[in-house]
């Protein structure tokens, strides 16, 4: 779960890294009244969770209440229901430094980064030229501040910005521990010209798998819309025309990969997380099948399973109660692979028959039936 | 002969009085595996299909001379299993757990770098080697005894190999399915190198995804190898930026794109296929 850039920064004033002054504003009137409060200049950002607002012109410098009336304006057209804006105090940087810590998925250590340059481009910056130091650190040593001064100290900070920077990293780290998070980032780093070093944007990409244990993520979470990053079940619309019902993450990825490479367009991925009841199985289908139905460009259903220990009958069930349910105009294939702990539910005859019952045409293969709905998607 | 797992390897399982630990250790039992103990704190002096029950893994270990683990316990408690394992000395310890937290999965592949055990997973269907040894949920009947080594990142991918290879003809030397999640404890690069050294492994099967720097740490390591390397990347529908099921799969930099993986492995040496049944045929054709 990736936090909105104001909730990012409370978890950073909780730790005593410094920010900006800010106030949060849901609408224009809000935004004018924080600038009153402020007092011009100020910076009005857009609380989205993309990346690249400044170039979007989602983050303005305004300088009067014209200005701020239509910045905000501006802004409001690119958010979601419930997304905000945050009214931030105007820092006259000097110049613009980068941390940031992320879960190395090579080597499993988190990976420490300061770099003397910050911006848009961070990752573009060589290794060697002295201004970006990567570091991998142990998940459970407990001192870090040496290894902080000396990678900023390598990177060419001196006196009191040295030691700012370093304490900064070492409160960052301990964001990234506190709260689970895979990434947190400082980017940019501001420093102004009165050498005070200041946090002037948030990202923090928190682990999914740890919300349980992260009761305040967990509130930041039950705040926003139920359309946000729900990790039961998961659908990708792919905007193709063959939909597609799977099971299992890397199997229904192999299955709409060779949809494409054999030249047709499959309309989605879904996965469902976390254990296949019938319930699950159907309501896929539903989804799938229903969306076969609202949108006259889809051409074909393709329902495809390799089951293990999944029931065979429950799969057969699922897929032929959606298509009662729904009765959709396209074709719909099915292709069932079963393991022998699949088949006490029912043989495979027995599966092919009901299947064919219901008007569901039955692919022995799985090659061949991915052949098929390529094709039937292709007539007329 | 093998990677990793064979005839002879004894098998504990933490998690077994659970439903799907017990499930599991039923179809791993009727398979053939050696499972000479299961963990259950509090349970000890109980059998579960004839299999003893011990209150900790380091009575199981030292009663049995077990020397693998698999774990069925729920996330949030998969660090502590792990660690329990690891530090009773099991040599390989397989966690089947999806949902660990990314942090505990950095300290258990810390520890276990440590003590020297081989951690599969976590999120992970498991491993086999057909006719030997099963440690897992991958379906048997879809395998059989061969030439080829399969190491995937997804569970289901790696059993759809399997048959898809059996169904043609060709038989496995062992499978593995290494792991959904962005830190797992052996990365697939790990398994090819295992694979090299095994006598019996006459090509391999690379099966990776977008996301991550897994297949680009396989290219570095592919020119060194002596064996065929067919790699099969999933993701060429991804969306950049969306997550495709598993908590790894998402595209952050350009490295991480499905066209960019599939280019270093080409570049590496890496068979690198559209489907899997274009593995077959490159098998058919070199006569493996």
């Amino acid at each position: 779960m990736r936090l909105y850039e104001y909730e990012g920064k409370k978890l950073f004033k909780d730790m005593g890294i410094p920010i900006p002054a800010s106030i949060k504003a849901a609408n224009v009137e809000e935004v004018v009244a924080a600038c009153e409060k402020m007092g011009f200049p100020v910076v009005v950002k857009a609380q989205v969770l993309s990346g690249g607002r400044g170039k979007a012109g989602l983050i303005k410098i305004v300088g009067t209440k014209q200005e701020a009336v239509a910045a905000a304006e501006h802004i409001m057209k690119h958010l979601a229901a419930n997304e905000l804006m945050l009214v931030e105090e105007k820092i006259t940087a000097t110049a613009e430094a980068y941390i940031g810590f992320t879960a190395d998925d090579l080597s499993g250590h988190p990976i420490a980064v300061i770099s003397r340059q910050g911006g848009v481009d961070v990752e573009e910056i060589a290794a060697g030229s002295g201004v970006v130091v990567k570091q991998p650190l142990d998940p459970e040593l407990k001192a870090y501040k040496h290894i902080f001064l000396n990678m900023a100290k390598e990177v060419g900070f001196q006196g009191s910005v040295l030691v700012q920077v370093a304490d900064i990293a070492e409160k960052l780290y301990e964001v990234f521990l506190k709260y689970d998070a895979e990434t947190v980032e400082i980017n940019p780093l501001l420093i102004d010209e009165a050498g005070r070093v200041i946090a002037g944007d948030a990202k923090v990409i928190a682990d999914d798998y740890a919300l349980f244990r992260q009761p305040e993520l967990e509130e930041f979470r039950s705040q926003r819309d139920k359309l946000q990053s729900d990790v039961k079940s998961i659908f990708v619309d792919l905007g193709g025309n063959i939909g597609v019902i799977s099971l299992g993450a890397s199997m229904t990825m192999m299955v709409i990969d060779t949809i494409k490479y054999m030249g047709g367009e499959p309309a989605n991925f879904t996965d469902v997380a976390g254990g296949a009841s019938k319930q699950n199985l159907k309501d896929m289908a539903l989804q799938v099948m229903q969306r076969a139905v609202d949108n006259s460009d889809m051409k074909a259903v393709l329902a495809t399973f390799t089951l293990v220990a999944h029931p065979l009958r429950s799969a057969v069930e699922a897929v032929v109660e959606a298509y009662q349910e729904i009765n959709p105009s396209v074709p719909v294939l099915v292709s069932i692979r079963a393991a022998n702990a699949a088949l006490i539910s029912m043989s495979k005859e027995e599966a092919k028959k009901m299947i064919e019952d219901a008007g569901i045409t039955w692919c022995e293969n799985l090659d061949e039936a991915i052949a098929r709905v390529v094709e039937a998607s292709k007539g007329a | 002969m093998s990677i990793l797992i064979n005839k002879d390897t004894k098998v504990v399982i933490q998690g077994i009085t659970g439903k799907y630990g017990r499930d599991q250790a039923q179809k791993m039992i009727e398979f053939g595996t050696k499972v000479v103990a299961g963990v259950s704190p509090g349970k000890q002096g109980t059998e579960i299909f004839g299999v003893p029950i011990y209150d900790t893994v380091l009575e199981a270990v030292q009663k049995h001379q077990a020397n693998a683990s698999i774990i069925y316990v729920p996330p949030t408690k998969a660090k502590d299993a792990a660690l329990e394992a690891i530090c009773a000395g099991v040599g390989l310890l397989m966690i089947a757990s999806e949902g660990v937290p990314i942090k505990d999965s950095m300290v258990i592949k810390k520890v276990a770098r440590e003590k020297g055990t081989w951690v599969v997973g976590p999120n992970t269907i498991g491993l086999i080697t057909p006719g030997e040894c099963m440690i897992g949920s991958l379906a048997h009947e879809f395998t059989s005894k061969g030439h080829v080594g399969i190491v995937t990142r997804g569970g289901t991918i790696a059993i759809e190999l399997a048959r898809i290879l059996t169904e043609a003809g060709f038989g496995q030397t062992t499978i593995i399915g290494s792991g959904g999640d962005r830190v797992i404890g052996r990365n697939p690069v790990e398994y090819l190198k295992e694979f090299e050294k095994d006598p019996e492994t006459k090509a391999v099967v690379l099966n990776g995804e977008i996301g991550g720097g897994k297949e680009t740490e396989c290219a570095n390591y592919i020119p060194q190898m002596t064996k065929p390397v067919f790699a099969y990347i999933l993701g060429r529908c991804a969306p950049p930026g969306k997550r495709m099921g598993h908590i790894g799969a998402i595209i952050g930099s350009k490295a991480e794109t499905f066209e960019e993986k599939r280019r270093v492995l080409a570049e590496a040496g890496a068979i690198v296929v559209d489907t899997p049944w274009q593995i077959a045929e490159h098998l058919k054709k070199m006569g493996i």
